[in-house]
């Protein structure tokens, strides 16, 4: 992480900084590690002069200036121009979050919850998931899922995806710290597949022992949450999946992410007809 | 052969790495020269005119008059070398040197403020000089939790000199290249006296328990309706190196997506890698566990579907879906303590797997190891890190 600066920009910078800092009460540079703000977000969003940010290599941020054109930060000691302030921040690390029910739930019980606010959280989490098959019966998957923002193709192109991602959440409204936010995103879109999946499957089926069609869903889920716009499609799943691409979307344009599901658990409304 | 590896280690490095180096030797002899310097410069002051500019009658004063030749040439060098404004203009590179060394570790003060201002300034006349470094001892976990003495090695790196652990294992980086150097006991037979240069700073620390993952409460379920409990697999993380580059002593080169990985082993990112790897493990014993301890008789017909899709994310099964019983209902109901947390239900255990036929055990290491290491190629791109199995330590069959 280079923290010396560069250029004559740079350096006047860094007098200026310091100079400041001499009469100042409050430190002028602030950290970013894991795309999480060493304050308050909207401490520093509304603080008119910040001047520099120390970024952790697995963060980047998103500036914006007056006129509302963005930046990437990458990782590094950066001054902020003036007029400047932080739109979004990422995390482009390894990315792990459970999407659905917890494993050890019970979800079609019969008697009355003791807890409500327990049981308030866990039909949201119900709700991330919750399917049905042909047959109108109730399918309630959860699932592992893992990301990364992967960095093999370079800096730029890490670059343009991260304006991507931010041009998004804006329309959105949505600002600060976004890994919450595109787990939130990547789960939704994997439900949707799921549902377009099982919605012509029957519960039979999935219960046959001898099948393997909730794999093949997890496959299909896999290869469809991972297809690009504009690559490759000889595969037959994603050729299947190309229909789909409407549900994925933006996932489809976001070419770094590199996402696995797993299938964490599967509940099956007991039949009461 | 400490000193020879030494020296060769310190051949291979460009001559600005040598100077700027930790190394004792050539430290000394950078500090005789900067006092060499400082003589020239004082001498040169001492015969310009500068000198008498300040030349007082009452500093001359001082200096009785010469009464012969030896007496006057000593006066005249004593006037000329001791004069104020010698000793001032002598004096302006020190007050320089030492201003923009407050300036700069104020500057890195406020950039790290872990570090301190003193820690930052020692840092800095070292770099600056090479001073003799004393050894800084690393235990385990040293640089995973914050350590204030260690702050500055990760921050703003070499020159430093310390010793680690041999079992465990280091990721430098260097700051001119974004180049990541792995340092472990596999490829440098001496590793007791690390050297870290002038821009080089440490990435990741990982000790071997780092590397170790152990996989529990692994429970599957084969294609009869079978649990199978695997017990606990341990897992090893290890560098594959080839034989001709564990011979040189020269640190080895690994990619960024290497450094990444290994670097999140050593900090909280380890949770999302061993959460990976029993994802995966559970999706391979699921697919597998009907052929493997049942060979003749299970189609191995899932195995067919994904042999199509060798990068995409396996699957898996955890119920029997047959029963369409809520999940908890069936664990509650003699459930022992020892699965309170398992998903199955517990059964009257009606075999335990024959461990003498290793046969089938070697294959089963030597499957699961293949998958892994395939599984952390394709996501985490990694090239030298690999990783084994090390223990399958019992394997019981529930009907």
């Amino acid at each position: 992480m280079p923290f010396f600066p560069k250029g004559f920009s740079g350096y006047f910078n860094a007098a200026q900084m310091l100079i400041l800092s001499i009469f100042r009460e409050t430190k002028s540079s602030y950290h970013i590690q894991a795309g999480k703000f060493d304050r308050d977000y909207f401490f520093i969003q509304n603080k008119p002069k910040l001047d520099a940010l120390l970024i952790d290599e697995k963060s980047a941020v998103i500036m914006i200036n007056n006129i509302g054109r963005k930046r990437v930060v990458l990782p590094g000691y950066r001054f902020i121009n003036h007029g400047e302030k932080a739109l979004h921040t990422f995390d482009i690390g390894f990315h792990h979050f459970f999407w659905g029910p917890q494993e050890t739930e019970d979800l079609f019980r019969n008697h009355i919850p003791i807890d409500l606010s327990q049981s308030h959280l866990q039909s949201l989490r119900v709700a991330q998931t919750k399917c049905q098959t042909k047959d109108e019966i109730t399918v309630v998957p959860s699932f592992s899922v893992f990301y990364d923002f992967s960095s093999s193709i370079g800096k730029k192109h890490l670059g343009e995806m991260l304006i991507n991602i931010s041009d998004y959440f804006s329309i959105n409204k949505i600002f600060g710290e976004l890994q919450l936010e595109i787990n939130k995103l990547i789960g939704e879109r994997i439900t949707n597949i799921c549902k377009y999946l099982l919605k012509n499957t029957s519960v039979k089926q999935l219960t046959d022992q001898n099948s393997s069609l909730m794999d093949d869903i997890l496959i299909k889920t896999n290869t469809i949450i991972n297809i690009k716009i504009g690559g490759d499609t000889s595969d037959a799943h994603k050729k299947k999946g190309l229909h789909l691409l409407e549900n994925i979307n933006p996932l489809g344009q976001w070419e770094m992410l590199n996402i696995r599901v797993f299938l964490n658990n599967l509940w099956i409304q007991k039949d009461v007809r | 052969m400490f000193d020879k590896m030494k020296s060769k280690n310190q051949q291979n490095k460009p001559i600005r790495d040598q100077l700027f180096a930790a190394n004792e030797s050539a430290g000394r002899l950078r500090l005789v020269l900067f006092v060499l310097l400082l003589l020239i410069y004082w001498s040169f002051i001492a015969q310009t005119e500068v000198a008498l500019f300040a030349i007082s009658d009452n500093f001359l004063a001082l200096f009785p008059n010469s009464t012969n030749f030896t007496s006057g040439v000593i006066r005249d060098i004593t006037l000329r070398y001791f004069s104020p404004s010698t000793i001032l203009f002598t004096a302006v590179p020190l007050v320089i040197f030492f201003s923009i060394r407050k300036v700069t570790s104020r500057y890195i003060q406020l950039l790290f403020p872990a570090i301190g201002f003193k820690e930052t300034e020692r840092y800095l006349t070292k770099a600056a000089f090479s001073f003799p470094i004393r050894n800084t001892p690393i235990q385990e976990n040293m640089l995973t939790k914050p350590h204030h003495s260690l702050e500055h090695l990760k921050f703003l790196g070499g020159p430093a000199k310390f010793v680690f652990n041999p079992s465990s294992a280091l990721i430098i980086q260097k700051n001119n290249n974004q180049e990541y150097l792995l340092i472990s006991s596999s490829h440098r037979r001496n590793i007791n006296n690390f050297i870290l240069s002038h821009g080089e700073k440490i990435y990741a620390f990982i000790s071997k328990n780092d590397r170790k993952v152990l996989l529990k409460n692994l429970i599957i379920q084969d294609g009869y309706g079978r649990t199978i409990d695997f017990g606990l697999i341990s897992l090893l993380f290890f560098f594959n190196i080839s034989q001709n580059i564990s011979e040189t002593s020269s640190p080895l080169k690994i990619t960024v997506h290497d450094g990444r990985l290994l670097s999140c082993l050593g900090k909280v990112g380890r949770n999302t890698i061993h959460q990976f790897l029993l994802d995966e493990t559970r999706d391979f014993l699921h697919t597998n566990a009907s052929i493997m301890f049942n060979e003749e008789t299970i189609p191995p017909s899932s195995n067919q579907t994904r042999g199509n899709n060798p990068d995409i994310a396996p699957k898996i099964l955890h119920e029997n879906y047959s029963k369409n019983t809520p999940i908890l209902t069936k664990i509650s109901h003699g459930v022992s303590r020892k699965h309170k947390h398992s998903r199955y239900t517990f059964m009257k255990i009606i075999s335990t797997f024959p461990f003498g036929k290793e046969e089938l055990k070697k294959k089963l290491i030597l499957q699961l190891s293949n998958h892994l290491n395939k599984q952390l190629k394709s996501f985490f791109h990694t090239s030298t890190i690999q990783i084994s199995i090390i223990e399958i330590r019992k394997i019981t069959i529930n009907e």
